[in-house]
């Protein structure tokens, strides 16, 4: 397998700490004027440099709050496009009659990045915004995710906070506490920084003409986002996140919708991994952060499915105290978030189902690394599981 | 952790290192005229919560060890896990380094191969 990325980076300018951070990343979401209700009320003032495009097939659930909310933001965007990837839902109808232009191949395009090519190909705006057709937007969030790529010209992309919009499974409890822990401690960390791991592919803002020169989204991996936020720090380009901008995608609700998206998950990263692990050398802390995470994916997988029970039997029952002896170190990001979200009970009871799904996480990670590594048979269909 | 992979602490324990580091980085760049008053709000937030994890870490390894003692669990047989743990976490500290090194190894080769 080989990359197109380009080896040169453009380190002085990419890795100065200090470009960009200049707005409070720690404003608590109380105290935006635009969520005081009758008090600092902002003009709607449209992103006439923003294309905002939404890849759907078979969303007719969803698609149409997904318009509505992109079409209801304090700075609407000069167009909305929904690539219609040949749903047999009525996607296509509903997302017109929300408010959207609405694009649809002759034939299906196979992938999330296929659909997303097609309309990236029509777009003529400085600004192209990601947004998956299950996801709402808080009312303010592309006007904040613009910030920083207004501000400062080598931001390539900005990615925001993400809730699941509903709590309800066990399965949308467990990525609920999964992340309020990932986006209250591990991004902000990263983005100070200067290398958020990821700009999720649900909502995610990008400069076209540098997403352009990037190919797009590439097709060669199941993570499409992963892939190109590497290759823009290859590039010399910086990504932001924006903890204020806060979007509501619907999480998978059953086992078997959980299972295609952790499966889609795993062997992309194992795949990114194997992609760029050259490239992403001389950049000190992606690489070690991104070292560390396989490493810890790895052991943390063996740990809690063979070695843990094992121990159990031939050591002692008290071993199994080990799947939850890290609960009150989760509970204080995480408790922190909820508390500004006035989710304190919803998360505390969500913490059985988050331990639940880690140890899921890792049945779908074992089963990644040997598939891609050992049997070196990669995944190369995008199924769909939200 | 990232979401959607799993993780047993390695990972959250180096961002605790990091966040502890972020006061350090921002003093420095104060003194060069390169920080402000929104990046230390951020530092601060991070460090804090480093902090707290620092401690609730330390509360529940307090807890462990007084509910092994009054389970009656010997210390010889707890110590062996202990150190297992402990040999575990070095011996993939020191992976991870040979990695990262047989990687810039690899890296220079290949360099050395394109010119």
């Amino acid at each position: 397998m080989t990359t197109s990325v380009h080896p040169h980076v453009e380190r002085d300018r990419a890795d100065d700490p200090t470009r960009g951070l200049t707005h409070d990343l720690t404003r608590d979401r109380r105290d935006r004027p635009a969520q005081r209700p009758g008090r600092h009320r902002r003009d709607r003032v449209p992103a006439d440099d923003l294309t905002v495009v939404i890849p759907a097939y078979d969303e007719a659930a969803s698609v149409a709050d997904t318009v509505r909310s992109v079409l209801g933001q304090t700075t609407p965007p000069a167009r909305v496009i929904v690539i219609d990837d040949c749903s047999t839902d009525g996607t296509g109808e509903l997302a017109r009659a929300a408010g959207a232009e609405v694009i649809r191949p002759e034939q299906n395009t196979g992938s999330k990045a296929g659909a997303q090519n097609l309309a990236l190909a029509q777009v003529t705006t400085a600004y192209t915004m990601a947004i998956d057709a299950d996801t709402t937007l808080a009312p303010d969030a592309i006007e904040l995710l613009l910030a920083p790529l207004a501000e400062d010209e080598s931001v390539a992309a900005a990615c925001g906070f993400v809730v699941p919009r509903h709590v309800s499974s066990v399965w949308e409890r467990g990525r609920y506490v999964e992340y309020l822990l990932s986006f209250t401690f591990y991004k902000p960390t990263q983005d100070y920084y200067g290398k958020p791991l990821i700009a999720s592919g649900c909502f995610s803002a990008y400069r076209t003409e540098v997403l352009r020169e990037a190919g797009g989204w590439s097709e060669r991996t199941r993570a499409e986002d992963m892939d190109l936020t590497w290759t823009f720090y290859q590039r010399g380009h910086r990504v932001r996140f924006v903890p204020e901008a806060v979007c509501y995608p619907i999480e998978p609700h059953d086992l078997d919708f959980m299972g295609k998206q952790l499966k889609r998950w795993s062997h992309g990263f194992v795949q990114n991994v194997r992609l760029h692990w050259r490239g992403i050398l001389p950049l000190p802390f992606l690489s070690t952060v991104v070292g560390v995470a396989m490493i810890d994916a790895l052991v943390a997988s063996l740990v809690y499915l063979f070695v843990l029970p094992v121990l159990a039997v031939v050591v002692s029952p008290w071993v199994l105290a080990a799947y939850v002896v890290d609960v009150p170190a989760i509970l204080v990001p995480v408790l922190l978030a909820a508390r500004r979200r006035g989710e304190v009970g919803k998360a505390l009871a969500s913490i059985p189902a988050f331990l639940v799904l880690r140890t899921v996480n890792g049945v779908f990670m074992l089963r990644a690394l040997w598939s891609e590594v050992v049997l070196r048979r990669p995944l190369l269909v995008y199924e769909k599981g939200h | 952790m990232t979401a959607g992979l799993p993780g047993t602490g390695l990972g959250g324990l180096l961002y605790v290192l990091l966040a502890l580091l972020m006061p350090v980085r921002e003093l420095y760049l104060t003194a060069r005229g390169r920080s402000s008053r929104e990046r230390w709000a951020v530092v601060g937030q991070q460090a804090l919560m480093a902090l707290a994890i620092i401690a609730a870490l330390a509360g529940t390894a307090v807890v462990v060890a007084r509910l092994l003692d009054a389970g009656g669990y010997a210390a010889d047989r707890a110590a062996p896990l202990v150190a297992s743990a402990a040999i575990g976490v070095s011996v993939l500290a020191v992976l991870s380094v040979l990695l990262r090194l047989w990687a810039l190894l690899d890296r220079r080769r290949a360099g050395t191969a394109a010119a």
